[in-house]
C-alpha cells in the first residue's frame, strides 16, 4: 500500500510531450492521415503501463516513436530526461508481428542482442536457453522460425526482448497470437520477471483481464487522430497472483474499462481521420 | 514396417499383393526414374532403329559413341572445354556477387552501375562475341569472357534483387536491438540475400554453359568445333554422346549447387523440405 502511495511523487522517468504522427496516404495527392494528435503522458521508473484503443488508432506507431525507432513530427520524447533520438540496445521491444529471423534459430533469435553487445557466446547461449524453457519452448532450440507455431514464435519475440534485461521493455500485444491458456501462464511469468527487476514497460493490448492483471495505469486512446482520453489506475497489490482475477475489485475495474474504451471507439474527434487537407500540396 | 505390411499383403491373394507391391514400390524416387528412363531408353532405340543412323543414332550406337570419345582422346578436348566454363563461372560468382551487392545495396551503386548492367540485360549476349573475339582472340581468355558475359549477369541481378528485398521490418526489429549499420548489414542484410544469391548462382550456371558451348561453336574450336565437326560427318552417335555429356555436367552442377545450398541455408524451403521427407 505505501508503495503505491509513493508512486505519484516519483519524477517521471518517460515523458511524452506533444507527439504528433502524420502519415502520407495511401493514394498520391490525397491529404495526410493524422494518426497521433498532440498525445502527452508520463511514466514513472518500475511503472507498468498498458495502452488499449481501437485497432488502427496508433499504438503501434506511439511505442515506436517512444523507442525511436521512428521520429515524430511534432513534440518529443524523453527518457530519464534526455531526448529520444533513435532506438539504443538497453530497451526492449517485442513486435506485434514477431520480426523473427528466419534464418537463425530460436535459440539465435533469443541471443541476437546480447550478440550485438558483446556478449561470449557460452553466457549467450545459456542465457538464451533459459529463457527459451521459461517461454515453455525447452527442447525447440534448434528449431527455425518457420517451423515453429505462431504463438511458439511470438515467445521466442518475447524472449529475445528479455534477453537483453533491458530497462524499458515496449510490448506490442505480445501474447495476441497464444492460446488462453498460455497465456495466463505467460502473463504469470512476465509478472514475475518484471517484478523480480523492477522494469518499466510499455504493454499494447486489445484483452481487458490481461490489461487489469498486468498494469499499474492503464492508457485508453481513442479513435484516430489519437488522444489518450482516459487514464485508469489499477491499485491491485503487487505482486499480482492468478486468484485475483476472481476479485470482485478485479472484475469492478475490467468492466470499467470496457466502458471506457466502448467510448473510445465510438469517440471520433473529426469525422473519417483525415485532416490537414492542404499538408499533401506541400509535402 | 514395409515387410510387416507385404506379409500381411501375402495373405489376401497372389493378385491383390503383386498390384499392391508394385504400388509400394512405385512410391520410392528411384524406381519412379527407373521406369521413366527405361521407358525413354526404349522409345529411343525404337525411334533411331526406325530413322537410321543417318538421322538419328540408337541409344546402344550412342553408348559405342562415347567409348569412341573416351578411346580417340576426344575426352582430353572436353575437358579443356569444362575448365574454361569453370574458370569463367567462377569468376562470374566471385565477380557478380560483390556487384550484386553494390547495385543493389546502395544508391550510388545504383546510380553509377544500374544502366550497363540494364544495358547488359536487354543486349543480346551473342552479340558480343565478334567483339569478344577481337579483344580477347579465340582462346582461353575468349572463351572464359564468354562464359562470364552470359552467367554473371543473373548472379548480379539476382543478388542485387535480394538486397532491395531486405525486409524493413527485420531492420527495424535489428536497429531496436542497437543494431549499427555496420551490423543491420552484416547480421540482416547478408544473410537475406543468401538465397536470392543461390538462385542467381543456379541460373548463371545454366547461361554458363550455354556460354561456354556458343562461345566454341562460333570458333569451331574445342568441344563446340567437335560438335559441328561430327554433325557435318553425320557421326551423329558421338555427337549424341557429346551432348549426354554436356547435360550431365549441367546437372552435375547444378545439384553440387543444390545441395550446398540446402547446407549453407538450413533456413530455406529446399533444406526445410528434405528434413520433413527425412522425418517421415
Ligand atoms: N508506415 C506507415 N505508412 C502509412 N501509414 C501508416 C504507417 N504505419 C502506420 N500507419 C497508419 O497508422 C495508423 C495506426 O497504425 P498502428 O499500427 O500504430 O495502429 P495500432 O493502434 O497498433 O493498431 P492495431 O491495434 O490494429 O495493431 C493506421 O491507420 C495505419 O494505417
Ligand atoms: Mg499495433
Amino acid at each position: 500500500m505505501e508503495e503505491r502511495d509513493a508512486r505519484p511523487a516519483a519524477p517521471p522517468y518517460i515523458q511524452v510531450h506533444g507527439i504528433t504522427k502524420r502519415f502520407p496516404a495511401a493514394l498520391k495527392g490525397q491529404a495526410l492521415v493524422t494518426v497521433l494528435d498532440q498525445v502527452e503522458t508520463s511514466i514513472a521508473r518500475g511503472e507498468f503501463v498498458v495502452l488499449i484503443g481501437p485497432s488502427g488508432c496508433g499504438k503501434s506507431t506511439l511505442l515506436r516513436i517512444m523507442n525511436g525507432l521512428i521520429p515524430a513530427d511534432e513534440g518529443r520524447v524523453t527518457i530519464d530526461g534526455a531526448t529520444v533520438q533513435g532506438p539504443a540496445g538497453d530497451r526492449g521491444m517485442v513486435f506485434q508481428s514477431f520480426n523473427l529471423f528466419p534464418w537463425r534459430t530460436a535459440l539465435q533469435n533469443v541471443a541476437f542482442g546480447l550478440e550485438l553487445h558483446g556478449v561470449g557466446s557460452q553466457e549467450r547461449d545459456g542465457r538464451a536457453r533459459r529463457l527459451l524453457a521459461a517461454m515453455g519452448l525447452g527442447g525447440f532450440e534448434n528449431y527455425y522460425p518457420r517451423q515453429l507455431s505462431g504463438g511458439m514464435q511470438q515467445r521466442v519475440g518475447l524472449a529475445r526482448a528479455l534477453a537483453i534485461d533491458p530497462e524499458i521493455l515496449f510490448m506490442d500485444e505480445p501474447f495476441g497470437s497464444l492460446d488462453a491458456q498460455t497465456k495466463l501462464l505467460m502473463q504469470d511469468e512476465l509478472e514475475t520477471i518484471v517484478q523480480r527487476h523492477k522494469r518499466t514497460v510499455v504493454f499494447v493490448t486489445h484483452d481487458m483481464e490481461e490489461a487489469v492483471f498486468l498494469a499499474d495505469r492503464i492508457l485508453i486512446m481513442s479513435q484516430r487522430p489519437a488522444k489518450i482520453i482516459e487514464e485508469v489506475r489499477v491499485d491491485l497489490p503487487r505482486p499480482r497472483m492468478d486468484h485475483m482475477r476472481a476479485a470482485p475489485e478485479f472484475g469492478e475495474l475490467k468492466a470499467h474499462i470496457w466502458n471506457q474504451v466502448r467510448t473510445a471507439q465510438e469517440f471520433r474527434p473529426t469525422i473519417g481521420a483525415v485532416d490537414h487537407p492542404t499538408a499533401a500540396t506541400h509535402g | 514396417m514395409v515387410d510387416a505390411r507385404a506379409l500381411s499383403q501375402t495373405r489376401r491373394g497372389a493378385s491383390a499383393s503383386a498390384l499392391g507391391t508394385a504400388g509400394r514400390l512405385w512410391r520410392y524416387k528411384w524406381i519412379q526414374r527407373g521406369v521413366v528412363w527405361g521407358i525413354i531408353v526404349v522409345a529411343w532405340q525404337t525411334f533411331g532403329l526406325i530413322r537410321g543412323p543417318f538421322y538419328f543414332p540408337t541409344f546402344t550406337d550412342t553408348i559405342l559413341g562415347f567409348v569412341r570419345l573416351v578411346v580417340e582422346g576426344d575426352l582430353i578436348v572436353m575437358a579443356a572445354s569444362l575448365q574454361q566454363l569453370l574458370v569463367g563461372f567462377a569468376l562470374a560468382v566471385v565477380i557478380g556477387i560483390p556487384v550484386g551487392l553494390i547495385l543493389g545495396g546502395s544508391r550510388s551503386g545504383e546510380a553509377v552501375l544500374g544502366h550497363y548492367i540494364n544495358a547488359w540485360y536487354v543486349t543480346s549476349k551473342e552479340a558480343l562475341l565478334p567483339l569478344m573475339i577481337i579483344l580477347l582472340g579465340v582462346g582461353f581468355e575468349y572463351r572464359v569472357g564468354i562464359v562470364f558475359a552470359f552467367s554473371a549477369l543473373y548472379v548480379i541481378v539476382n543478388v542485387a534483387t535480394g538486397m532491395r528485398d531486405v525486409s524493413p521490418s527485420l531492420i527495424e526489429t535489428a536497429r531496436s536491438f542497437g543494431a549499427s549499420r555496420r551490423q543491420v548489414i552484416v547480421k540482416i542484410a547478408l544473410p537475406s540475400v543468401v538465397p536470392f544469391m543461390f538462385a542467381g548462382i543456379r541460373l548463371g550456371y545454366g547461361f554458363a554453359i550455354k556460354g561456354m558451348v556458343i562461345a566454341e561453336l562460333w570458333v569451331l574450336g574445342g568441344t563446340g568445333g567437335l560438335l559441328a565437326d561430327l554433325a557435318l560427318q553425320r557421326e551423329l552417335d558421338r555427337y549424341f554422346a557429346i551432348a549426354l555429356i554436356i547435360a550431365l555436367v549441367g546437372v552435375a552442377g547444378s545439384s553440387i549447387i543444390r545441395t550446398l545450398e540446402r547446407h549453407i541455408t538450413p533456413w530455406g524451403a529446399g533444406a526445410m523440405r528434405t528434413t520433413e521427407r527425412r522425418a517421415v
